[in-house]
């Protein structure tokens, strides 16, 4: 039996290295990736308390993540096309639009 | 005890393949390792009893998104590769970046370090019952029937979002996308 604080110690490195990357990057997609970064981090604490309470309700959460995660793909790699398209550049302190 | 430590192997690997991701200044070397960490955090789900999850974890995650993050990569086709975390200590949103992380990992780690949990009683399924599809299914479809379906429309408004999006604006040709198509094409599609 894996102990719960495995799951939770992991699932905060995995989060922290991804905030840690998305306040420090600066391409758009590796801040993209990053984001994923965190999402995986929550969905493994989620699954450690799901087999620690032997409930399985915390594994249905980490199906709903998932589906978020895959429509936030989808849309977020469309707004860095767009983006690009713009700009031609996916660095993030070039849109710097609304900046008067 | 052998799943413990296969347990601190893959955790390992899931936190060193993190750290490449944010540490490399290539894209498709992140995305390499994102898809490492992917793999590792599968292999925990597995020894979490959840290998349904850990299943749909490479299928979503590994498959598409990942795909998808590579397909952009290359779509774009980036000449700079950035900066990395080149020069780290001479950007102060890089220093204030690490602080907020280490603060925010430090709480997490106090947290989760002194937190003591019990177990639900009655909530209880033995093991092989919890890691089997069928009862993830009866749950998902009786009990969470609702967000199953907002999530397929959610779904359904994440493709049209996309396609939105993307499309050029009526009566563009592709030279206007690509002002440098020239330079482009020599680079060889």
């Amino acid at each position: 039996m894996i102990p719960v604080h495995f799951s939770l110690i992991t699932g905060a490195l995995l989060f922290a290295i991804g905030a840690f990357g998305v306040l420090a990057r600066r391409n758009a997609i590796i801040i993209f990736m990053c984001i994923e970064l965190m999402l995986n981090g929550v969905n493994l604490t989620l699954v450690g308390f799901s087999s620690h309470l032997n409930m399985v309700d915390g594994s249905i959460f980490v199906l709903f993540v998932m589906a978020v995660a895959a429509a936030e793909a989808a849309v977020g790699l469309a707004i860095i096309i767009a983006l690009y398209r713009r700009k031609q550049s996916v660095d993030v302190s070039d849109f710097n639009m609304l900046r008067g | 005890m052998i799943l413990q430590i296969l347990y601190l192997l893959f955790a390992a690997g899931a936190v060193i393949g993190g750290l490449n991701v944010v540490a490399r200044r290539n894209p498709v070397n992140s995305a390499i390792s994102l898809l490492f960490t992917f793999i590792c955090v599968a292999a925990l789900y597995i020894l979490h009893g959840a290998p349904l999850l850990a299943m749909i974890q490479i299928i979503v995650y590994a498959g598409a998104i990942l795909i998808l993050v590579v397909f952009t990569i290359m779509l774009l086709a980036l000449r700079a590769p950035g900066q990395g975390l080149g020069r780290f200590w001479t950007f102060p949103q890089k220093i204030a970046g690490l602080c907020a992380a280490l603060v925010l990992a430090a709480e997490m780690l106090f947290l989760s370090a002194r937190a003591t949990f019990g177990t639900v009683a009655g909530g209880g399924m033995n093991l092989a019952e919890l890691s089997s599809p069928a009862a993830l299914g009866r749950v998902l479809f009786d009990k969470y029937l609702l967000p199953f379906e907002v999530a397929s429309i959610l779904l359904l408004v994440g493709i049209v979002g996309a396609v939105v999006l993307t499309r050029r604006p009526k009566g563009t040709a592709a030279a206007v996308d690509a002002p440098d198509a020239e330079e482009t094409k020599g680079g060889g599609q």
